[in-house]
């Protein structure tokens, strides 16, 4: 496995990633679609945005699912449950699978066992050593009290988000309008991420923003605070918040 | 409160606190301290006849004999203020479990509750958290005087002074699956502790935020607000079997989510939802417990 | 108690500008740093470096303590030209690590046995610049018991994160924060000015100088690093307990006193609870009005004396 180390993060990312475009990998209309909204990055998602009984169909035309991703131009992520590791990345880690994101992503050792999976995969299916990066989703109390070990735990470490973590650890909006507990959860991710030298993506969400879906002016917002606070780059869930997320982190 | 203030002691139950906490500390003098100690077991009877937990605040540094002055039965937990070492909750434990035997109290039954406020104990406080399968609860830096005058800052401004340590004592209480109370940051500039006005609306953002917890109070004044403002109302009653029907339906369609309007339906409101109608149900049976025991209290009267 | 270190203001100075450094004294400052680091283009370091010696105790001619902020490239080079009599301590910039104080502190000890002064004189700032600082500020101040002060320099902070901070939304609230507690926890003094003036220092009118270093120590700051002569006074100010706060103290102590000899630990007092913390609060506030009063004497003092002799360097 050959891996060009650069400090602390994962190597050879030259292409922008600052919009983050999460879709379900089952259906073509909606991948052409978000394909098409300008987003740097589709990630494929197998964990949130689908019930479970469609999750193995899904699994089924994710290979389909990069080629029409990445024909418009788009590097693909595939947003994968750890503890299905090793069913998701069977079915994701093909030539033109630029990264994986880690979904609740709570120990060194998750992230070490799906490190293993890949240099195993990219073996087999002839992909060049160390070419998936990682992210690692830090949605849940455990997984950021661990943070600093999740994200030092694979040279393969692109970057950290919170993800939906408004959702999972059902954090609520206080009088102010800011998200109970957020301020101090970005703040403190950015400050690891800086420690370790892998890229902090997220935005200062604020109410009614839920779970990275927002108007596109809330999602410009969040994203202009959150660059201010030193975010790279942010995710959504909807193709019109992307031309958003663009302009708030460029220019 | 002060354990040996007398009157307090005696009507405490007639307040409709969910518990009381008696206090061998702050609000006890140093020359009062040992009397205070033997007035303990009958305080813990006498405050939970309406229903009330009992719980007492021992001294840092009277760990021993607090304790031996506080183990009887009917008393739920023990406060231990200015936590900074996972080694002094490892010695309380201990005491406790040794006082919990000779008094024929069911062992593990009595709570530790650490109270963390001096900088180091924030700076410890996940290997605090961690020390003892009897914290179920902690306190954190919820605009307390120990904490700000360890930092060295005065209280009662504009701005909120407390974000790390608050931050940083969630962050352990819900890794380790622990209850903390804490509350969204309210401002108080007058740094009254009657002020019930302000403690609904501490208690109502708490509320909102998903926070179940009472900060707990100084002075009764606060009680009803502190239980109202922490109490579901019927609107959002309504709102939450809404939610659950929509949701059914979003499931029968085989989808994960729908939006209506701008609100999202999904697994995590229907799992709101839900906690909100158990929350409700919760509180509801507690205001019928503490009625009934008052009721009790006043029929032998 | 053991006595409170009164150092409200750290005016930094540049050695490269020769009237900043003769008049420093003159700003009633509590403390002043001769920048040899980010305030000295490259190509004049050595020369500053060469005249530092001799600035030391004139620039104490006010009171001041004297401090040296040395480069970490050339901590060893800097050491040697500074650590002479007159120096009261050195700002260690960019500490990462424990080992970067400790590093600090060795040759500290070395020259200080050298030059004979008292072993352990010396004190040390260490400024924290980057995230890793950040993250790992409970060994760096615990590496030495030279260690009095820790700062965050939020510019260079900014700058390494690759963060342009605008003035609306403060990115250094969590590592703020994580100083002042870490520091309190080491009884180390937490210092540094109030976002955005943390972030991009200016000159600014008095009052509104006041106003954020106000909020500074009610942030937990014992003192704040003055880039400006025109911030001393207000900051000064700010960090001097008020003749209201003395006077309300003074009746906290009484009303407590009263209640605790009637038998209570808990008085009302003006809609407010007096009890044992609020009592002790009081203390340390009357105690660090006391020892202000007693630095701004000892400045006093030395400025008559700077007044009636005229300045010689040593």
């Amino acid at each position: 496995m050959t891996d060009e180390i650069t400090e602390g993060g994962a190597a050879g990312a030259p292409s922008k990633r600052q919009s983050w475009l999460i879709v379900p990998p089952s259906k073509r209309d909606e991948i052409e679609q978000a394909a098409r909204s300008g987003a740097d990055v589709l990630v494929l998602d197998l964990v949130e945005l689908l019930p479970d009984r469609e999750k193995s169909s899904a699994r089924n035309v994710f290979r389909d699912a990069i080629a029409v991703a990445k024909a418009a131009g788009a590097e693909v992520f595939a947003q994968i449950d750890p503890s299905s590791a090793e069913t998701d990345l069977r079915a994701c880690v093909w030539p033109g699978l630029a990264g994986v994101v880690i979904s609740r992503a709570e120990s060194a050792a998750q992230v070490g066992e799906i490190g293993t999976l890949l240099d195993r995969l990219e073996m087999e299916r002839g992909i060049a050593g160390g070419t998936v990066h990682l992210v690692a989703a830090l949605e849940t109390a455990q997984g950021n009290h661990a943070a600093h070990d999740i994200l030092h735990a694979s040279h393969r470490m692109f970057g950290a988000t919170l993800g939906r973590a408004d959702l999972v650890m059902d954090l609520r909006p206080e009088p102010s309008g800011e998200i109970h507990l957020m301020a101090y959860l970005m703040q403190r991710l950015i400050i690891i991420t800086g420690t370790v030298g892998v890229t902090p993506l997220g935005a200062w969400w604020r109410a009614p923003d839920r779970g990275l879906l927002a108007t596109p002016e809330n999602t410009y917002n969040a994203a202009h605070r959150g660059r201010a606070i030193g975010f790279k780059g942010a995710m959504c869930l909807r193709p019109e918040q992307v031309e958003p997320l663009n302009r708030a982190f460029s220019g | 409160m002060p354990v040996v203030t007398a009157r307090f002691v005696d009507n405490a139950w007639r307040r409709s606190c969910d518990f009381v906490i008696i206090d061998l500390e702050d609000s006890v003098p140093h020359h009062l301290k040992a009397h205070a100690r033997t007035l303990v077991k009958d305080a813990i009877a006498k405050v939970s006849k309406g229903g009330a937990e009992a719980f007492v605040r021992i001294n840092h540094d009277s760990m021993e004999e607090d304790v031996e002055a506080s183990v009887w039965p009917g008393l739920k937990r023990i406060r231990y203020p200015k936590t900074e070492h996972a080694h002094e909750v490892h010695r309380l434990d201990a005491l406790i479990t040794r006082y919990e035997g000779a008094r024929g109290v069911e062992p593990g039954t009595i709570e530790i509750d650490p109270s963390i406020e001096t900088a180091l104990g924030v700076a410890n406080i996940f290997e605090i958290a961690a020390a003892s399968a009897r914290i179920r609860e902690f306190g954190a830096a919820t605009g307390g005087y120990d904490l700000s005058r360890d930092l060295g800052i005065e209280m009662f401004v504009d701005f909120d002074q407390f974000v790390y340590p608050r931050g940083e004592a969630e962050l352990a209480a819900r890794t380790l699956g622990l209850g903390v109370r804490t509350a969204p940051f309210v401002a108080n500039t007058t740094g009254s502790v009657s002020d019930a006005d302000r403690a609904l609306r501490q208690a109502e953002a708490a509320r909102k935020c998903g926070l179940r917890l009472g900060t707990g109070g100084l002075n009764p004044a606060v009680v009803e607000n502190h239980n109202l403002g922490l109490t579901p109302t019927e609107e959002e009653l309504r709102d939450a079997q809404w939610v659950l029907e929509q949701y059914r339906v979003v499931e029968e369609s085989g989808a994960a989510w729908k939006t209506i309007g701008e609100r999202v339906i999904d697994r995590y409101e229907a799992a709101r939802a839900k906690e909100l109608l158990e929350w409700a149900a919760a509180c509801a049976e507690r205001n019928r417990e503490k009625a009934e025991a008052v009721a009790r209290v006043k029929a032998q009267a | 108690m053991s006595s409170i270190l009164i150092r409200r203001s750290n005016l930094l100075v540049s050695m490269a500008e020769r009237g900043q450094v003769e008049n420093a004294w003159r700003h009633d400052a509590d403390a002043i740093t001769l920048d040899l680091e980010s305030g000295v283009p490259p190509e004049l370091k050595p020369a500053a470096r060469t005249r530092v010696r001799e600035a030391l105790q004139p620039a104490a001619r006010g009171g001041a303590e004297i401090f040296v902020r040395v480069n970490d490239s050339t901590m060893s080079e800097d050491l040697d030209a500074c650590v002479w009599p007159g120096l009261s301590g050195i700002m260690v910039p960019r500490v990462e690590s424990a080992a970067d104080v400790a590093e600090a502190a060795e040759i500290v000890t070395v020259l200080e046995r050298e030059r004979r002064l008292p072993v352990g004189s010396v004190s040390l700032i260490a400024v924290i610049e980057s995230a890793a600082g950040v993250w790992h500020l409970r060994s760096i101040v615990a590496a030495s018991p030279r260690v009095s002060q820790v700062a965050l320099d939020e510019g260079d902070l900014a700058a390494s994160l690759g963060i342009e901070p605008l003035p609306e939304y403060d990115p250094f609230v969590y590592a703020r924060g994580r100083v002042a507690v870490e520091a309190t926890a080491a009884r180390v003094g937490a210092i540094g000015m109030a976002y955005p003036l943390s972030v991009r220092p200016r000159e600014a009118p008095g009052s509104e100088i006041h106003a954020l270093a106000t909020k500074a120590r009610n942030s937990g700051m014992k003192g704040v690093i003055c880039p400006y002569a025109s911030w001393v006074a207000p900051v000064n100010a700010a960090f001097t307990p008020t003749s209201e706060l003395v006077a309300w103290n003074r009746r906290v102590r009484e009303a407590f006193a009263a209640g605790v000899a009637a038998g209570t630990a808990a008085v009302p007092l003006e809609g407010r609870m007096i009890d044992v913390p609020v009592d002790e609060w009081a203390i340390v506030v009357l105690a660090t009005a006391e020892a202000c009063a007693a630095r701004d004497a000892q400045k006093s003092a030395a400025k008559s004396q700077a007044s009636e002799t005229p300045s010689k360097s040593q």
